[in-house]
């Protein structure tokens, strides 16, 4: 069976808007990133990726299954463990009978196996202790945790994980991080998010969405490259810089083309990814 | 979470793959669940509650008196009227199950499920033989504490019960489905709403309809009283109309009503099952629209005279 997902010119419009606009990617096991800016297109992506949306056009396979044919469908379904970014919950719902019921949804019919797998996957985030405790009662942190929780069950071969580091506390990220890490072994995992951090620590691979194209595509290293020679330090806000912020130290960390005699410092993978996602003439400067 | 936690975790182990159930297995599961989600719904609970109080004043059991005992028994089985408020909350119960996924915004942890939204339809549709076997419990006991296992019917419910041992009823085992039936067909109707509509509007005006007698006897109005009979279960004294014929026949509509709207909640997913609904629609019409029979009269009674 293959393992690997593979996007041809993929397309999703609304309207007369293409918030996909053809993207080709092949992803295979291991953790990847896909960062991007607000609208850039990654939540539409990983609907389509989880089988949640149809594409309007281009072609996609999963695991070697075709989606266009309804039973290949259901099989890559059989297979995939996947995390909306705000989900809506069964707030009269308790944590354990919530993922009970998504367990049925997932065809595990044998009451005893079930219930194993659903405590299996409670303990996995760290809920075992709450699975009494409605939904509603839970803080927005721990249902992220239940969220992920139902996406964990069955052990599927495909994980799409559409921002799920986002509400957490840094102690829940740490773990976080562990947990998915430790998917990535022998499994896609495909992990949308908004925090470069997460990507330079966890992902082999990362993707940059912008305007429903693939931006980027290579390493968090070579990511972080792409702003070489392009951040410098002064003491102060410098309006030629095409972004700049005030550092704690009080200094100003510019991106953009640096001036004569600038202080260049290494760029990290969030400069990088701010040059590329960040205004378009920016962007397109790289590109060419 | 501690810190030693996260250190220290030690992931159980994840099952093992097997191939996936038959869709029979998987549809049980969650009829199961629904089930049992649909008897612990506090509408639910509110809607046998109220039956349950109608129950007891029918039978006497309340200190504030009773109905006429000569209506108890064809209220309680014929006429539906002990289940009608538990119909009511039964709808609106089942229709918030079925629409849950909609009205929670949790359609996305639904549709990348393997099990397809109609399976998740015909489970909701099986899972109000709950409720009318709720109301079959129900029903039974009333008819035991009205009727008596044999047969000697209590007349004075107010300052009894006292059994009058001269007057007798015959209950009918055909008669003791009415009522269930009917929570049946509130369930299904329940379904067939949500499945089309996730609006509360929608059930509200569903219940108004269905449930608020006046809108109810539209039918009867409309057409003849043999709907308006048929609709609520009026087959009075059926010992004393000719057997288990118009029960039978009762039942039969109700039932063919009842499939009508389970399969206009599956057209939801499949539209050649238009089809189908217009025939149990036909079969329906034609069923509850007979004539009741002769109006029914209890043991001891003068017959109804025919002008």
């Amino acid at each position: 069976m293959s393992r690997t997902i593979e996007m041809s010119e993929l397309r999703k419009r609304y309207g007369a808007n293409d918030v996909v606009a053809g993207v080709s990617l092949d992803v295979g096991v291991g953790v990847t990133g896909l960062l991007g800016p607000n609208g850039a297109g990654k939540t539409t992506l990983m609907r389509m990726l989880a089988t949640v949306l149809a594409p309007t056009g281009g072609h996609l396979r999963i695991l070697g299954r075709d989606l266009d044919d309804a039973e290949q469908r259901t099989d890559v379904r059989r297979q995939l463990g996947y995390m909306p970014q705000e989900p809506g919950f069964h707030r009269h719902f308790t944590v354990f009978e919530f993922v009970d019921y998504v367990a049925i949804l997932k065809e595990m019919t044998d009451t005893h196996a079930r219930h194993r797998e659903v405590r299996r996957v409670l303990e996995r985030v760290d809920l075992g202790d709450v699975a009494g405790r409605r939904i509603r009662k839970l803080s927005g942190g721990m249902r992220k945790r239940v969220a992920m929780a139902q996406a964990l069950l069955g052990d599927p071969r495909l994980l799409v994980l559409d921002e799920p580091a986002s509400a957490l506390d840094p102690e829940q990220r740490m773990r976080f991080r562990e947990l998915i890490s430790e998917l990535g072994d022998g499994r896609i995992v495909l992990v949308s998010t908004h925090q470069t951090d997460d990507v330079a620590a966890l992902c082999q691979r990362v993707i940059v969405l912008r305007d429903g194209h693939a931006a980027f595509d290579g390493t968090p290293a070579q990511l972080s490259a792409l702003a070489r020679d392009r951040v410098w330090i002064a003491d102060t806000r410098d309006d030629r810089a095409q972004l700049s912020w005030r550092t704690a130290e009080g200094r100003h960390r510019h991106v953009g083309d640096p001036p004569l005699g600038a202080r260049l410092v290494s760029p990290t993978i969030e400069d990088g990814y701010l040059l590329l996602a960040g205004p378009a003439a920016i962007g397109k400067e790289l590109a060419a | 979470m501690s810190a030693a936690a996260i250190t220290s975790a030690t992931p159980p182990a994840a099952p093992v793959r097997t191939a996936p159930p038959p869709v029979r297995a998987v549809r049980w599961a969650l009829t199961r669940v629904e089930g049992r989600r649909l008897l612990r719904h506090p509408i639910f609970l509110l809607g046998m509650a109220l039956s349950a109080v109608t129950l007891a004043l029918m039978t006497g059991r309340l200190p504030f008196g009773a109905l006429d005992y000569s209506a108890t028994p064809s209220m309680l089985a014929g006429d539906c009227f002990v289940v009608v408020g538990g119909a009511l909350w039964t709808f609106l119960a089942v229709f918030l199950a079925v629409t849950r996924d909609r009205r929670d915004d949790a359609q996305d942890f639904y549709l990348a499920q393997p099990t397809t939204a109609r399976l998740r339809t015909e489970a909701a549709l099986l899972s109000v033989a709950w409720a009318g076997m709720a109301g079959a419990v129900l029903i039974a006991l009333g008819t035991l504490l009205l009727v008596g296992l044999d047969g000697a019917l209590v007349t004075d419910v107010v300052n009894g019960p006292i059994v009058d041992e001269n007057q007798r009823y015959e209950v009918q085992v055909l008669e003791l489905f009415q009522g269930p039936l009917y929570l049946v067909l509130a369930g299904t109707v329940g379904v067939l709403l949500g499945s089309w509509t996730r609006h509360v509007y929608a059930a509200v005006f569903g219940a108004l309809v269905l449930f608020l007698p006046p809108v109810a006897l539209l039918p009867w109005l409309v057409f003849d009283e043999g709907i308006g009979h048929g609709y609520f279960g009026a087959i009075e004294a059926a010992a004393d109309v000719g057997g288990s014929a118009p029960i039978a026949s009762q039942l039969l509509g109700l039932a063919a009503v009842a499939a009508a709207a389970a399969t206009a909640a599956l057209a939801r997913h499949d539209r050649r099952l238009v089809v189908l609904v217009i025939a149990a629609l036909s079969v329906a019409v034609l069923v509850l629209g007979l004539p009741a029979g002769p109006e029914a009269t209890l043991p001891g009674q003068p017959p109804p005279t025919t002008p």
